[in-house]
């Protein structure tokens, strides 16, 4: 591989002393353009208390390009797909150049907080949210129920995240 | 993928040199875009500075003037520029590279010549202030011209504020440096540039008054004074300030223009003419102004032709004498520069957003943010919008496509990192001036890793045309151009995306090279020496290989070989007119090179070159023609071509 660009050398030297809060990205031993990364789910979140392991890989054309991210954990979220892969714009026709591996991995972080049910990419996840968020709002018991349904299946989920995380 | 282009009509034109493209615009499918119409620059003597007045009235009195005057000036002007050559016109030499102050004279406009406020850079790279550029825009054919290289630059319709931001790394740099009594001076002078637009000429004195008792001395409020005054009536007042103005400042045009102005208020033509005088001779472009006090001055007193000569002799040594005089005491003062405090400003400040480097000939596009030219001209390969703020960067797209990636350099920031980090640049310069050389060398020799267009298959002496749209050959593209090496490999590729290709191929000269307005670019290639891939790796992108050029082995029996070559040639030359004849004719067509001859000169590499146009032009497989490439012995290639063809029957 030719020299590693100095912009890669220098974010990953700000990533590796000047960490972002619930980010850990530490690059592969073998190839400096793949990194090994971990989120923590945010806080007032479904996904609070797990962790998601996720690849991030710089292409050659980084940072003109933009970088492959891919969820390793399986994670339920109307924007993510049950292989990892995330819809979001800055990843597609909105990168520019001026992002870098930090603010991508910020961004991912948001989408767990707040996802966009409008542009989903697992389709059955987004149908399910939608409904039931519109099922939410209403008053009365049943209400009451759906939420006591969502909550629970994510609790589920979350929960299942982290066995699979202790386990690989 | 990029693919082949058909046989295409687009032509550019390499000077004597064969150094650089001249691209002859043809009326062709690719242009159906149309460009904004740029406006022609002007003709410096046509160019009238419209500084708010009005163009027609200076007209008329340009029109009054006597032309016995005019010439006389014009006379002068030369008498003067031999009496006082000018050396230096804004910036220091003895601006000492140091980190711990910046010299203002680094961050004045080239318009009013003091330091700039809010500093916008033009695409011709010169920055001026916000306000000056204001007064050079001229709305009625949306331009705005540039005083410094009277280049006219398209205004982009939406408005001026929306389309051009000021200079973000200079902005920074003055809002964090600037002392207390400097930017004050400058509010009050603002404030009373306001008043006297609308005429309030007393109330612009007191905040003129107010920015001179900040204790900074800047010439442009003294000339501002100057006016207000004149307008005012009061002319001892208006010259001293003038006066004033050029000891500070005695290169700034603008200056000696009040000095004229109160002068000839004052009925001292004599004087008037000499401040006119030094004022165009600096560039302020005021000949009407000059004749018309030289005609005051001619008409008051009758002078015989003889004392006309004596006049203008006194006249210029006034001139002289009193530039000399303004010079001897600005040279007094110290230069004035921004403290940056101990540490210096922070080199993060000056970073490449897109390289993270420290800028390297910096470009700054309208909406204000800098880059390296290079890391700009890659991020064209991908998009036109801008990585910061997204704004669309469509009219330094338009320079970059034209230009084959030469955009202007903004020089006010190139200077400043300059003097600021000295050894830095240098060392990015010198280290990009040894790159250039190396480069220039590829595809002559061996030592350079060649670029590798994974393609085609192409051979010697054969043309190739191509159609580039892909960034990162874009890239590969701008970088053969820009070293003038205009040389890559071409490779056929083993799988259908591309990702590897064989160990043969053929180096590729590009003999013409035409952009269309959306960047992609249209090539015209000749094949020149086959080559073997030892090593492969990629280079942003593309992929790169070290390589060893393939030369034919010398036969033993020189003279069957001649008998063969004979036989084989005749033997093809059969099989070409046995085709049907609409074959023959498409491939006539399509080869864009005609049919050779069997006396054509040998390469001394690579055989007859009639041995290439028929293995190009034959009806096989692109793997039976690697064969012939990777072949380094003529009587084999020979015998392939024979068992190949088939005999008309």
């Amino acid at each position: 591989m030719a020299g590693l660009p100095k912009r890669i050398l220098k974010e990953t030297q700000r990533l590796l002393t000047d960490p972002v809060q619930g980010i850990n990205a530490t690059p592969d031993e073998q190839n400096a353009r793949y990194f090994h990364v971990v989120v923590a789910g945010p806080k007032d979140s479904p996904f609070e208390g797990g962790t998601f392991k996720l690849e991030l890989f710089l292409p050659e054309e980084y940072p003109m390009a933009p970088p492959k991210v891919r969820f390793m954990t399986k994670i339920y979220h109307p924007n993510i797909d049950k292989l990892g892969r995330i819809c979001l714009d800055i990843l597609k026709d909105k990168w520019s150049p001026a992002l870098q591996i930090r603010t991508v991995l910020l961004s991912i972080q948001a989408l767990l907080s707040a996802p966009n049910p409008d542009d989903p990419l697992a389709n059955d996840v987004a149908d399910a949210w939608k409904t039931n968020e519109h099922l939410a709002i209403q008053t009365g018991e049943e209400s009451f129920l759906y939420m006591y349904f969502i909550f629970t299946s994510l609790l589920y989920f979350t929960r299942f995240c982290l066995l699979f995380n202790n386990f690989s | 993928m990029s693919i082949a282009a058909p046989s295409s009509p687009y032509q550019a034109v390499i000077n004597s040199e064969g150094t650089s493209l001249r691209h002859r615009p043809q009326a062709t499918s690719s242009r159906q875009t149309p460009l904004p119409s740029l406006v022609p620059s002007q003709k410096p003597c046509q160019y009238l500075k419209a500084r708010g007045a009005n163009i027609l009235q200076k007209l008329l009195a340009m029109a009054t003037c006597s032309s016995h005057s005019k010439s006389m000036v014009v006379k002068m002007k030369e008498e003067l520029s031999r009496m006082l050559p000018l050396t230096d016109t804004s910036t220091p030499s003895d601006s000492s590279p140091s980190s711990t102050s910046l010299p203002l004279s680094l961050l004045s406009c080239s318009t009013c010549q003091g330091h700039m406020i809010k500093p916008v850079c033009l695409p011709c790279g010169h920055s001026h202030c916000l306000s000056c550029t204001q007064r050079m825009a001229d709305t009625q054919k949306q331009t705005i011209t540039c005083s410094r290289c009277q280049e006219a630059h398209p205004r982009v319709p939406m408005g001026f504020e929306s389309s051009r931001q000021p200079t973000f790394i200079l902005q920074t740099v003055l809002f964090k440096h600037c002392p207390a009594e400097m930017s004050l001076c400058c509010e009050e002078r603002e404030r009373g540039n306001q008043f006297a637009q609308s005429n309030n000429f007393e109330t612009a004195l007191v905040h003129y008054n107010r920015a001179l008792q900040t204790g900074f001395a800047d010439h442009r409020v003294y000339s501002n004074m100057s006016r207000a005054y004149l307008a005012l009536g009061s002319t001892e007042e208006a010259l001293l300030n003038a006066e004033h103005c050029c000891i500070l400042h005695p290169y700034w045009p603008k200056g000696h223009y009040r000095r004229g102005r109160a002068h000839s208020e004052m009925k001292k033509h004599k004087e008037a003419t000499s401040a006119y005088l030094l004022s165009l001779y600096l560039g302020g472009g005021e000949l009407q102004c000059v004749c018309q006090a030289l005609d005051n001055l001619l008409s008051a007193n009758k002078y015989s032709t003889a004392d006309t000569q004596v006049l203008m002799e006194s006249i210029l040594s006034l001139t002289v004498q009193s530039f000399k005089e303004y010079n001897r005491l600005a040279s007094s003062r110290p230069p004035v520069s921004l403290p940056l405090g101990d540490n210096g400003v922070d080199i993060g400040e000056f970073d490449c957003v897109l390289c993270a480097g420290l800028l390297f000939q910096p470009v700054t596009v309208p909406c204000g943010h800098s880059f390296c030219r290079d890391c700009l001209a890659r991020l064209f390969d991908h998009s036109p919008y801008c990585p910061v703020c997204r704004a669309s960067l469509g009219e330094m797209f338009i320079q970059h496509t034209q230009s084959s990636g030469q955009m202007c350099i903004d020089v006010t920031l190139e200077s400043i990192i300059q003097h600021l980090f000295s050894t830095l640049y240098e060392e990015k310069k010198s280290v990009f001036v040894a790159e250039r050389i190396r480069l220039s060398k590829i595809g002559i020799t061996e030592d350079e890793p060649l670029p590798i267009f994974v393609c085609t298959m192409t051979f010697p002496a054969m043309t190739c045309p191509l159609h580039i749209f892909e960034p990162k050959y874009r890239l590969m593209m701008r970088r053969c151009i820009e070293t003038n090496s205009r040389r890559f490999g071409m490779c056929t590729p083993l799988d259908r995306e591309c990702n590897t290709y064989v160990d043969y191929g053929t180096v590729l000269f590009i003999s013409s090279l035409e952009y269309t307005p959306d960047g992609r670019s249209l090539v015209t290639t000749v094949g020149e020496r086959r080559f073997r891939v030892i090593e492969r790796s990629t280079r942003d992108g593309y992929a790169v290989a070290r390589i060893q050029f393939l030369s034919d082995e010398v036969d033993p029996d020189q003279e069957s070989l001649d008998a063969l070559q004979v036989e084989v040639y005749e033997h093809c030359n059969k099989w070409l007119q046995a085709l049907p004849l609409f074959t023959r004719l498409m491939i006539l067509q399509a080869m864009t090179t005609c049919p050779p001859n069997i006396n054509d000169p040998p390469t001394s590499h690579d055989g007859p070159l009639w041995v290439w146009w028929f293995v190009n032009a034959m009806p096989v497989t692109v793997r039976s023609k690697l064969e012939f490439l990777q072949c380094t012995s003529l009587r084999e290639r020979l015998r392939l071509l024979k068992e190949i063809l088939p005999l008309p029957s």
